[in-house]
């Protein structure tokens, strides 16, 4: 009698998931319409149906406070680790040293295209979230964050390419839940790109007003994020990220752009508030990575034009998604900034050819990857 | 498509589910219900080998022509004819997919020869169906099964979803009255649900959790304690064990949702009191079938010494090469047939009583781990560098052992425990009771449903016999 209870329960509990997931089935089915090939199709309907699951809230935090009872800090397949005061990290790879040199390759003909231009150039190695120091999580796998950017530098200093080495400079702080430091950490590190430019090229910038944190105000929202690592964990595994928002305290006046394959996604105008955060974002309950409250989300193109500008310079900006808070206030410095991330899926067209289009003053980069320089 | 994955628990097994008792409902026939289960594991099979269902459907359509001329033909010699065309076709099917690029490196490698090979991806269950089909031929050629003459029923037998890309293999004179006329009842309807959710949590609860602690252990670099590498290699035992169990619960337990018997395929092998009692627990259906169709026709036990010996050996590499093409196989194969020999001629263990029997158990385990050590492995040089490593080495244990422990221990303490036949024997002792009852349904709904916790956000999901 007892396995006849089970199988209809059972039975239930899986009608009841096929039913609710109607509208995952839809998006899967549409998934797969839009791909040509069959077999391309058949892994795009699987993974949008599965993404679709994995974005479910209660199924999340089940999955999470299962693991917080186990006390599990190893998390899909060591994808993700987390410390004691649940700190989550994610594990970097070694790069071999054929990548290492391909990298630096990309960089120095950045750097050589805007001589070309009369740009002045400036790479910035970031501080990135990585437990290669932490002691309790030693024996969780090698993490090569460090080694990797130690063997990028030392690969761009010999090439004499002007660097600022962020990593040493303070104790950056990072979101708990999420690979991303804090809004305030990206603000020093504007400063400090900021002051290095100014004494690389004669001074010419107002460094001092614009990076004082005092004519800056703090807008909090307590308890609210949970970042890239922590949404796949879920709300109870170790709680979630307060959110610190510096809003300046002087006169703004922006105007933002996003555009994607050139054709424009998104405009903003205003104050600095108004033109960089998507605030309905961080009001919502059910919407996890806050993250993405930064710069509208804008992850592909970013145009933005500072209209109280003290000066006519131009600045490309080239970063991974750390540079989405940060060029919020790089952005307070000339009369208009470019941003691209030149990750996979994101602004991907010949860089080099960017340049001698756009006759930026000043290039900086701020990014650790491949990009494309044509070639 | 697996078993344990979303797309198939929540949306091919409810559509199969409710449109094969809808037809059942309309006409209890067994054409309309086994077209739709043909065309259903066709499409099981499509979604996620989209490029090999034409082989697939060759060797039904080869097997089918040959039982076909196997049975009509009165002629000893032709019907001999027919069925060794039939074997050659299929086994050069499985050697150019399985073998080829194999023996072809080898010769490389031995004659120094430089020349391009092709890769060549495996199609997933070629092993498994392939020797099902050529079961199925044999057993016409021997008069055992009568000749399907409905391509759909043959279809069916080959293809059947639960039982297609890792087994058990099922016979044909197992099934063939259940293909042509069976009865779907409730009670086996039950009994099939739980026997699938029993192996469910074993894929997705244990092994895929066990898969972690071995990964990191056979993928090191080599630089790990030596109590590390015994924690990886027990982690791979139960993994291995929890894997292809697991799937085979699910494999019957389908079967017995639409109505199908399958036999056993495993029968807690670890409580083996030496390996030959091993090899009757593990695997039983290939096990059986290279007892019936290779060492049995070769003479079997019925001949000298020597001849047993060399048809042990012949088995025992078959078996090794069977899972895959690699030398690490044939070395497992290798040593399992030296074993069994010794254990057959000369130790005669299942005599061994009181300490001899205990020390003997704990041989047969250790002998069984160090076994599926090579197999894990990607090189025989690896195995033995693992081994060496869990005799000799600088460190008894680091951070990584702590990390092992802390991370795994409660998966591998389960494990030892579930390896087991613990819940069988508790519950034939209370089995009366209610309070029994009770606890039996919350089980196995909580199994049921932190199996879909982990589908849902899990990461790893093969199957390790999926590759053969």
């Amino acid at each position: 009698m007892s396995k006849k209870i089970t199988a209809g329960l059972i039975l239930i509990i899986l009608f009841v998931m096929f039913v609710s997931h109607t509208d995952n089935l839809t998006k899967a089915i549409d998934a797969f319409k839009n791909t040509e090939q069959t077999e391309t199709g058949i892994i795009n309907f699987s993974s949008t149906y599965k993404d679709g699951l994995a974005q479910n809230g209660p199924w999340v935090n089940l999955y999470g406070l299962i693991l917080k009872t186990i006390n599990k800090r190893e998390i899909k397949n060591f994808r993700i680790v987390c410390d004691k005061e649940g700190n989550m990290y994610m594990q970097t790879a070694r790069l071999d040293d054929y990548k290492v040199r391909r990298i630096v390759a990309d960089i120095k003909a950045i750097q050589d295209t805007a001589a070309d231009e009369g740009a002045d150039f400036l790479f910035v190695q970031t501080p990135y979230k990585n437990y290669s120091r932490c002691m309790e999580l030693r024996g969780y796998g090698q993490d090569y964050t460090e080694d990797n950017f130690d063997r990028i530098v030392a690969g761009l200093k010999a090439d004499a390419v002007p660097i600022l080495d962020l990593r040493a400079m303070r104790n950056w702080s990072f979101f708990r839940t999420d690979h991303h430091w804090t809004v305030e950490s990206s603000f020093y590190a504007s400063s400090y790109i900021m002051e290095t430019i100014n004494e690389l090229y004669d001074g010419q910038l107002n460094v001092a007003f614009y990076s004082d944190i005092d004519n800056y105000k703090v807008e909090s929202y307590p308890n609210s994020l949970l970042g890239s690592t922590g949404i796949q964990v879920g709300e109870y595994y170790s709680g979630k990220d307060d959110f610190d928002i510096l809003i300046p305290a002087f006169d703004t006046n922006l105007e933002y752009e996003h555009f994607v394959n050139g054709k424009k996604k998104s405009s903003h105008a205003g104050e600095f508030k108004k033109t960089f955060i998507e605030a309905s974002l961080l009001k919502k309950k059910d919407y996890y990575n806050k993250y993405n409250a930064l710069l509208h989300m804008g992850w592909n193109e970013n145009i933005i034009r500072n209209l109280n500008a003290d000066n006519e310079k131009k600045c490309l900006f080239v970063s991974h998604s750390y540079g989405r808070s940060l060029v919020q206030y790089l952005s307070l410095y000339f009369a208009e900034t470019r941003y691209l991330d030149p990750q996979i899926g994101r602004y991907n067209d010949n860089y080099l050819e960017y340049i001698q289009n756009y006759h930026p003053d000043i290039v900086i980069v701020m990014y650790d990857e491949e990009i494309n320089v044509g070639g | 498509m697996v078993f344990s994955d979303s797309i198939f628990l929540f949306l091919f097994f409810p559509i199969v589910l409710f449109v094969y008792y809808g037809i059942n409902l309309v006409s209890s026939k067994s054409i309309a219900k086994n077209l739709f289960l043909f065309i259903a594991s066709l499409f099981f099979y499509a979604f996620g080998n989209y490029r090999y269902i034409g082989i697939l459907l060759l060797s039904i359509g080869i097997n089918y022509f040959a039982g076909i001329l196997v049975g009509y033909f009165k002629n000893k010699g032709i019907r001999k004819l027919c069925l060794i065309l039939a074997l050659i076709i299929n086994i050069s099917i499985l050697f150019h997919f399985k073998y080829q690029n194999f023996l072809l490196s080898n010769i490389q490698e031995i004659f120094h020869i430089k020349w391009e090979l092709h890769k060549i991806s495996l199609p997933i269950g070629i092993s498994f169906f392939t020797f099902q089909a050529m079961s199925y031929v044999i057993d016409v050629y021997k008069k055992k099964v009568k000749v399907q003459k409905n391509p759909v029923y043959l279809g069916l037998y080959i293809s059947f979803f639960p039982q297609l890309v890792a087994g058990p293999i099922v016979r044909y004179e197992d099934i063939e009255d259940q293909i042509n006329t069976r009865k779907e009842t409730f009670e086996l309807f039950s009994q099939g649900i739980v026997r699938f959710v029993i192996g469910l949590g074993k894929k997705v609860l244990l092994a895929n959790n066990l898969a972690v602690a071995a990964d990191y252990v056979f993928n090191s670099t080599g630089d790990l304690a030596l109590l590390s590498y015994w924690i990886g290699t027990i982690s791979y035992t139960l993994q291995i064990y929890f894997d292809f169990s697991g799937y085979s619960d699910m494999a019957i337990g389908l079967g017995q949702i639409f109505g199908f018997h399958f036999a056993e395929n495993f029968n807690y092998p670890y409580i083996g009191r030496n390996i030959t009692d091993f090899w009757r627990r593990w695997h039983i259906s290939l096990s059986t079938w290279f007892r019936d169709y290779v060492y049995i026709p070769l003479g079997g036990n019925r001949c000298s010494l020597w001849k047993q010996i060399r048809n042990l050996l012949i088995v025992w590499l078959l078996t090794g090469i069977w899972h895959g093409a690699n030398w690490t196989f044939l070395f497992w194969g290798g040593a399992y047939f030296i074993i069994l020999v010794l254990e057959r001629f000369i130790l005669h263990p299942e005599k061994y009583k009181g300490l001899q029997e205990v020390l003997y158990r704990i041989f047969t385990l250790l002998f069984i781990n160090f076994e599926w050590l090579f197999f894990r492995s990607d090189t025989i040089r690896q195995g033995f560098f693992m081994i060496k490593n869990m005799f000799i080495n600088k460190d008894l244990w680091d951070a990584g052992t702590l990390m092992l422990i802390r991370e795994f221990g409660i998966f591998i303490g389960i494990g030892a425990i579930a390896s087991l036949p613990v819940f069988g024997t508790y519950k034939a002792k209370v089995k009366d009771k209610i309070i029994f009852d009770v606890f039996e349904i919350v089980y196995y709904l909580a199994l049921f449903y932190l199996s879909i916790i982990y589908i849902i956000n899990g990461t790893y999901n093969p199957f390790i016999y999926f590759n053969f």
